[in-house]
């Protein structure tokens, strides 16, 4: 039952979607018919809806007469990792994909008028998207495979057909245990994906303006909240990505250049890129050619990073290996690369914007660096990543590139990135005069220098740690000093320190959004420095009772404890961690090694959180009579998390910014046309 | 006389942050100890029966083993070279996580700069384009 009507709701999204993008097309077309979206994007978002709570009933309800619920559940797994296993495995994150997506379908769709050609265009795009994705669904990813033929309790064989009969294996195999582990690992996924579909609005409008040959920006005007937003939830996706590999895998870190962390980050990068030349098109009127690159390139990275992540071509802790779905997704890529930019070739010298850049010394000069840095950044994150998969493909040798590589490419671009935000945030439009610019960053510059005195003075001897926090705090004290400033101008027209803050707020959130996230990056690049660069590691052999000093640390192990519980089998050894002395006690934690009904064993690390550094506990092994255990220290790791958050502030306070500025214009325009 | 002063101390203290910088990091890098050594190389080896992860990233017995086997080579007084060339003779090129050993992957550093160049061209060539008007 629930087969059927969720195989039916996905037929019907993909009938909505074919009807939504050649209906869109219709209406959008010179001299085109003017039809109703609404029906098709009604069904389009329905089939979206019933799929996906057919998903969850399906779960919910334990029905392993479907293979995705039997494989990827089971009775004993926990009501919240029950909801999440619905976007857990390769199908049903599809099916997630295709709600969101189907969400902001409905969004655009409330926009578009009658006789806007540029928005029904847009729709046609999303169409034609969401008619891949719900075709996948239907095909080569179907969630709703119905369990043919059962042995030793697992389902051995499946058929597409949902009427067909169907048999069910007692219990489930249960969820992957490195997602089961911790609750971030339900919300990630969903914020990635809000981050990657919402990019499809404004490819959707790119592409629009592309083929109705529609110059100047009023698709970029359009779709600048959905970039914002769609930027906002992918910093959120890949910092809650990042936190929960701190929080749930032993080994005590974050990022490990994975390619599926990569396929995450490059996409990023090319946004972040696109949300700073927007701003100078929207500004100045340049880079509209520019512009259609990076947000082509985002989207089509967005489909490269699902690829990577969801066909199994990488070897990876991410990957789930499928077959079927890799060279779909690599074809709609393909498609996507040749349409896109084919149609940039033939129609872009109708669309540009005339280049008239007055000067390299200005702010746009400044993002025209920052575009420059980060395109060259994704560029080869991208190659790197690629690069084993290509050599391996082609010539079959077997090749790696992992930390060594990007760490050490990272470095030398990270500063001058935080160089050009600190400089290029705070310069002119137009054209900026060299004592302007001196006069705005004369304070933070010394403010940058005393604080990394200050870190060699607590004796930090790392020159990449001591080189970032002079960097960051440039970022910071420029961006305060900045804000500092315009809001002492505002006080002198006689208002209180706070309306006055409040106000430079609110008359540019577009900027000083940008500069929250600004800062937020800074204290980013601040904790990676000094938790990879200052971190150290080691690994104790500890019989009960023993005790040891490691890393300025003293630990005692007390004894191990195992518990069962329904999907797992935890067993706890309790460690005192003290001072150096091994009299004062910090407190006693509890690193665990999980066992679930299918392997791998997954380590829990159990953390102390301090304000100058992290105590990091993982059992990285051990026998009945002694543990190896790991103790790292990572110095200021919480400020990751912070600045991250930061970061995702300074977006959000955009975007709501934005939206507040243009109720308020709003606002008196329907009170005029009342009078 | 106190605006004189106060512009000096505007420049001593940054000049003499300056100094405190560049003089306490002037030894350089002093040599690392064992443990950040073994992590080092660790890093920059992959863990042969693992997916994906470096044997500092591995949780897993093998990566455990094979770090000992690093720590013993460090205090023995090798190298890192020397350790990432038992470790690429026992298994292999590609348990170098590092590609610049390979030949054509020479060409993988190369490429950030090459994008520079091509960007910086580029900008340069769209601002002589336009020059006058």
């Amino acid at each position: 039952m629930i087969a059927l009507v969720g195989y039916l709701a996905i037929l019907a999204a993909a009938a909505g979607s074919a009807w939504l993008a050649v209906a869109g097309f219709r209406t959008a077309r010179p001299g085109g018919t003017e039809g109703s979206l609404r029906s098709p994007v009604a069904l389009l978002v329905g089939g979206a809806v019933v799929a996906f709570l057919a998903l969850e009933a399906g779960l919910l309800s334990h029905d392993f007469t479907l293979q995705y619920v039997a494989d990827h559940s089971s009775r004993s797994t926990p009501l919240i990792f029950l909801l999440a296993s619905a976007w857990a495995a390769l199908e049903g994150s599809i099916v997630l994909w295709g709600l969101v997506l189907a969400g902001f379908t409905w969004m655009v769709a409330r926009t578009v008028r009658r006789g806007d050609g540029l928005g029904a265009g847009a729709l046609a795009v999303i169409g034609a998207v969401a008619l891949f994705w719900f075709g996948m669904m239907a095909t080569v990813a179907d969630p709703f495979r119905v369990c043919t033929e059962v042995a030793s309790d697992v389902c051995q064989a499946s058929s597409w057909f949902p009427l067909a009969a169907a048999t069910a294996p007692l219990d489930g195999l249960g969820a992957n245990p490195l997602l089961q582990n911790n609750i971030l690992m339900a919300i990630h996924p969903p914020m990635l994906y809000l981050g990657f579909v919402g990019f499809t609005v404004p490819f959707a409008f790119a592409i629009s303006a592309l083929a109705g040959g529609e110059q100047g920006r009023t698709w970029l005007e359009r779709t600048h909240r959905w970039s914002l937003l769609a930027w906002t939830f992918l910093t959120l996706g890949v910092l809650l990505g990042a936190w929960w590999s701190y929080a749930v895998l032993g080994w005590g870190g974050y990022w490990a250049w994975d390619p599926v962390e990569n396929a995450a980050f490059i996409p990023w990068l090319v946004a972040t890129a696109f949300i700073h030349s927007a701003a100078v098109q929207r500004r100045r009127g340049v880079l509209q050619a520019w512009n259609l690159v990076l947000v082509i390139s985002t989207f089509a990275l967005t489909i490269l990073g699902t690829f990577l992540t969801r066909s199994g071509t990488i070897l990876s802790v991410h990957s789930f290996t499928q077959s079927g779905v890799g060279p779909a997704l690599l074809g709609f890529l393909v498609l996507v690369l040749l349409a896109s930019f084919g149609l940039f070739a033939w129609r872009a010298d109708l669309v540009a914007s005339a280049p008239r850049l007055e000067s390299l010394a200005s702010r746009e000069g400044a993002f025209l660096l920052n575009n420059l840095l980060l395109a060259v950044f994704a560029f080869t994150v991208l190659v790197g990543t690629l690069y084993p998969i290509l050599t391996e493909a082609f010539s079959g040798d077997v090749v790696s590139v992992g930390r060594p590589f990007f760490d050490r490419i990272t470095l030398p671009i990270a500063f001058l990135l935080l160089l050009a935000i600190g400089v290029g945030s705070i310069a002119p439009y137009r054209v900026a005069r060299g004592t302007v610019v001196w006069a705005r960053i004369r304070t933070p510059l010394r403010a940058a220098l005393v604080a990394g005195a200050g870190a060699v003075l607590v004796g930090v001897r790392s020159v990449p740690v001591v080189l970032i926090t002079v960097l960051s705090t440039f970022v910071i004290g420029v961006a305060v000093r900045r804000f500092w400033e315009q809001a002492g101008v505002v006080r002198r027209s006689g208002v209180t320190a706070g309306s006055a803050m409040t106000r430079v707020l609110g008359g540019d959130p577009g900027y000083w959004g940008g500069q929250i996230a600004h800062i937020g990056v800074a204290l980013v690049a601040l904790a990676i420095a000094t938790s990879t660069g200052l971190a150290s590691r080691s690994e104790v052999h500890l019989a009960e009772g023993d005790t040891a000093v490691v890393d300025g640390y003293c630990v005692e192990y007390l004894g191990s404890t195992t518990r069962t519980e329904p999907q797992r089998t935890v067993t706890a050894a309790r460690v005192r961690l003290l001072r150096d002395d091994c009299q004062r006690e910090i407190g006693v934690l509890a690193p665990s090694i999980n066992e679930y009904r299918r392997p791998p064993a997954v380590a829990s690390p159990a953390i102390h959180v301090g304000i100058v550094e992290d105590t990091f506990l993982s059992l990285v092994g051990g026998t009945t009579s002694e543990i190896v255990l790991g103790v790292y220290v990572f110095p200021l790791q919480w400020l990751l998390w912070a600045g991250g958050l930061v970061t995702v502030g300074g977006g959000a306070f955009a975007y709501l910014g934005r939206h507040r500025s243009r109720r308020k214009r709003a606002a008196p325009a329907r009170e005029r046309s009342h009078a | 006389m106190r605006e004189i002063v106060r512009r000096g101390l505007g420049w001593a203290v940054p000049l003499a942050a300056l100094v405190v910088i560049v003089v306490g990091l002037w030894p350089a890098a002093e040599a690392a100890d064992p443990a950040t050594r073994v992590q080092q190389v660790a890093s920059g080896i992959r863990c042969p029966f693992c997916s994906g992860e470096s044997l500092a990233d591995s949780t897993s017995d093998v990566a455990r083993d094979l770090r000992d086997i690093i720590a013993e080579q460090v205090a023995a007084g090798m190298t890192n070279a020397e350790i990432e060339d038992y470790f690429a003779a026992r298994y292999g090129d590609q348990i170098l996580l590092d590609p610049s050993r390979g030949g054509w992957a020479l060409a993988l550093w190369l490429v950030p700069l090459a994008a520079a160049a091509v960007g910086a061209v580029a900008i340069a060539r769209r601002r002589r384009a336009r020059a006058p008007s």
